[in-house]
């Protein structure tokens, strides 16, 4: 047996062992004396969290594909083992060797959301590496982090090594070549670093200068040395059939979230909503062959065990051969008792007749995702989605047996009003009222389930939206109560029920998704008063971090509610996300004027990704059904 | 799929059974190879029976279970322990509280201990107790009653469990006939 890095002792002790202990179905293990690289990749929160992801599946295949590289894995120690770990000064490690992540050559941090950053401290901390970038040396790991979050990096820039702009399946092997040939011929941290600063899509902080303006805002940020690159481009897999997907999912000894066979049928999105970063980031649109996801559909479900395979991508109605796909797995999966999971569908007499042949009608709600309650700001974010198409699909979704309906909004969107609010109500109400309508009242097996809930709406960067001012937490409340009051005062009222969101964290989330890198000085504090797993709503401790920003001198209001201007330096601004700074202007002022744009399958917007020559920029456009912004 | 008692955290076992459902079946000695090919290091498939048609849940059946219990090390008792089982066993009544989420109950614990001697090494004890789920009796609230008898206080850290065999009943409650599960069902 392999030795374990905790004793007995300390895994009788802790919250789920199966935690920490790796040797899972499909982990991979190899003879450390037969690999140059030990490669140590982490999801900064919890194992069940981090095992759910699918990113780092693709990049642990990907990086254990080749010979001369181990890939592990390692999350954040839930705070149970975290406190044991800093009181006996245990080293953290990785799951595959249990051998301590200082020894490794690189660890690799996915970033996936903001309010897991002082989980990344968390790590690096409990590994025993100096927290700071600059006060790592040649014994320590690169450390190297990537993900969505990476598209602003600045508030941890201080934290890492490199971050790595865009998908990952692209330039690992370069870097790892080069690091390679830098230990062979004993060339230095920092001259590796720098030259890693030239792989396309590799950001390597330490080699950019920042200067400020006196208001606060950014003057100036450019290369200290000559040869590196003033903008970083991000990578992007252009042919998403002939690339690295895993067809052996580790699978996890203890129930995970995503406790299922995930394929991802496509990547980006076409419909443009003004809020969304990922619609954003990821274009252009490129589907994946569906021959190659039936044959990993089957592979993966023989490979793993799983009795359920659920299809990813941001809207898999849009996805071409979405009915040859299904229908495979329906005849594939219903022999086998397998589950179909079919999220991001937008709700139609096809997807309402492919839901009631795997899932049970009975037990399962229906989602729409209107984000606003009006025609007017649907409008202003781009949400083509119409009151008219959810009405029809709900009445046929009545109509099929349905009974429960999920509606999703945000609040505090740009241009908003009280009416706006209140339309969230009224369509609340107008779909309990279709439900009455539809079903005559002997087939009716109680009320209709109307769940209403709305989250707070954070500007991101690459968004039209990076320059709108967001609430504050007193007008994020203000507008949950009228939500409330509304909802209240309709006649289906007991038939809807209402959730919102923590308003305290999705200010502190907005803080950091538009940070710069004077906020690192406060995440770095906040981390060594305590602060972690602020994602988890009863680890969140908001006074924490409000007093550490005033003592940090930073007024939160600077990167909150501030009204940026047009020609605003972003921190952000020297990523090249493909999408063009000077189109996400014209959507903003669109989305003043109230004006929608048109998905990319019905028109070119001329974003800027036709650059990358690629998906749906380069395919003949297809007129699809459905393609007239409806979501 | 059904397993008998799922085994508790940190405990060793040579002796798990489930019971599986398949629409087909080759050879004992083929499926065996198959199954270990797919299990993970610290878990072997051992055997495989046939259970006749309709056999129902034999995992509903379990009545017993053997544990060696051995201390880890740094941790033995501070009595000795190899002389003081045998008068420990031979009590008419073992009572014991049994603390539960809600409340505190005691109760005689004797009936439910079947066998308790010293193994052959002189080092390890191996009990035999009710393991079904109406009466599932936990080796270390055996042992904690063992200590107290003894003056001492159990730390459960200091026990090594394994269960050994898991057992149905094949008698009535006053004659009990203690099987291996694995003796239930034919060879194929």
């Amino acid at each position: 047996m392999r030795n374990l890095a905790l004793s007995d002792e300390i895994l009788l002790k802790i919250e789920k062992p199966a935690r920490y202990i790796g040797n899972e179905v499909n982990s991979v293990m190899k003879d450390k004396e037969q690999v140059d690289i030990r490669f140590a990749m982490c999801f900064p929160d919890v194992y069940e969290i981090g095992m759910s992801h699918l990113g780092i599946q693709i990049i642990y295949d990907m990086l254990n594909s080749f010979e001369d590289t181990w890939c592990e894995r390692v999350y954040s120690p839930w705070p149970d083992l975290d406190a044991i770990m800093r009181e006996q000064n245990i080293p953290l490690f990785a799951l595959e060797s249990q051998e301590p992540l200082k020894d490794f050559d690189f660890l690799g941090i996915t970033i996936q959301y903001e309010m897991c950053y002082t989980n990344i401290l968390q790590v690096i901390d409990l590994a025993q590496i100096p927290l700071m970038a600059k006060d790592r040396t040649e014994e320590h790991p690169i450390v190297i982090g990537g993900g969505p979050c990476a598209y602003n990096p600045e508030p941890i820039a201080d934290f890492f090594d490199i971050f790595y702009i865009g998908e990952g399946e692209t330039q690992y092997r370069n870097l790892l070549d080069l690091y390679k040939e830098c230990k062979a011929k004993n060339i230095s941290r920092t001259e590796f670093l720098a030259m890693a600063a030239k792989i396309p899509g590799l950001y390597v902080p330490q080699f950019y200068e920042v200067s400020y303006k006196e208001d606060g805002t950014i003057a100036s940020f450019t290369p200290t040395r000559e040869d590196i690159p003033a903008k970083v481009m991000k990578e992007i897999v252009k042919d998403v059939t002939n690339t690295y997907y895993p067809e052996k999912p580790v699978v996890p000894f203890i129930k995970c979230t995503q406790d299922r066979v995930v394929l991802e049928i496509q990547r980006g999105c076409t419909r443009g909503c003004r809020f969304c970063q990922a619609g954003q980031l990821y274009r252009p649109v490129r589907e994946r062959d569906v021959e190659m996801l039936k044959e990993y559909a089957v592979k993966m479900l023989a490979n793993t065990g799983h009795e359920e395979i659920s299809l990813s991508s941001l809207s898999s109605s849009d996805y071409s051969q979405l009915e040859e796909l299904v229908n495979f797995l329906i005849d594939e999966c219903n022999e086998k008792k397998i589950n179909i999971s079919l999220p991001s569908l937008r709700i139609d007499a096809f997807s309402l007749d492919v839901m009631e042949k795997v899932q049970d009608v009975k037990k399962s709600s229906l989602t729409f995702a209107p984000e606003a309650g009006s025609q007017r700001l649907r409008n202003v974010i781009n949400k083509g989605l119409t009151e008219e198409v959810i009405l029809n699909g709900s009445k046929l979704a009545f109509e099929g047996g349905w009974t429960r309906v999920k509606l999703y909004f945000m609040l505090g969107l740009p241009t908003e009003t009280e009416e706006d609010i209140r339309g969230i109500a009224e369509l609340s109400n107008k779909i309990a009222a279709t439900f009455y309508e539809t079903v005559p009242k002997e087939k009716r097996n109680g009320k209709v389930q109307i769940v209403a809930s709305t989250s707070f709406f954070i500007p991101k960067p690459f968004t039209p939206f990076q320059w709108a001012p967001q609430c504050t937490k007193e007008q994020f409340l203000d507008k949950a109560y009228l939500t409330k009051r509304s909802i209240m005062e309709q006649l289906n009222q007991k038939s809807i029920k209402y959730n919102w969101h923590e308003a305290d964290a999705s200010v502190m989330e907005g803080i950091l998704a538009r940070g710069d890198r004077k906020v690192a000085e406060v995440i770095l504090k906040a981390y060594q008063k305590g602060c972690i797993y602020d994602a988890w709503a009863e680890y969140y401790q908001n006074d924490v971090w409000m007093q550490t920003f005033e003592e940090c001198g930073i007024d939160i209001g600077f990167y909150t509610t501030r009204e940026r201007d047009l020609d605003e330096i972003f921190p952000w601004d020297f990523i090249d996300c493909g999408v063009t700074k000077e189109f996400l202007k014209r959507e903003w002022l669109q989305a003043t004027k109230e004006e929608v744009t048109k998905n990319c399958y019905i028109e070119c917007n001329a974003c800027g990704a036709a650059r990358f020559g690629c998906g749906v920029c380069v395919e003949p456009r297809k007129t699809k059904e459905g393609a007239n912004n409806e979501a | 799929m059904s397993f008998s008692k799922p085994l508790g955290i940190g405990l060793e076992s040579n002796g798990e059974y489930m019971d599986i459902e398949v629409n087909s079946v080759t050879s004992a000695t083929e499926m065996l190879k198959q199954f270990n090919e797919q299990m993970v290091e610290g878990i072997e498939v051992l055997e495989i029976k046939l259970l006749p048609e309709g056999a129902g849940n034999a995992m509903a059946s379990v009545a017993a279970a053997t544990y060696t219990i051995r201390f880890r090390e740094g941790y033995e008792p501070s009595f000795d322990y190899a002389s003081k089982l045998d008068e420990f066993f031979a009590q008419d009544e073992i009572v014991v509280t049994k603390q539960t989420k809600r409340s505190e109950s005691t109760f005689d614990m004797k009936p439910s201990i079947y066998d308790c001697h010293m193994a052959d090494n002189g080092k390890d004890i191996s009990i035999t107790v009710d393991c079904s789920s109406a009466g599932n009796i936990k080796p270390s609230l055996v042992m904690k009653a063992f200590y107290e008898k003894n003056g001492a206080q159990l730390n459960e850290l200091a026990l090594l469990v394994t269960r050994e065999e898991t057992y149905t009943n094949l008698g009535d409650e006053e004659n009990r006939k203690l099987v291996p599960l694995g003796q239930v069902g034919d060879d194929f």
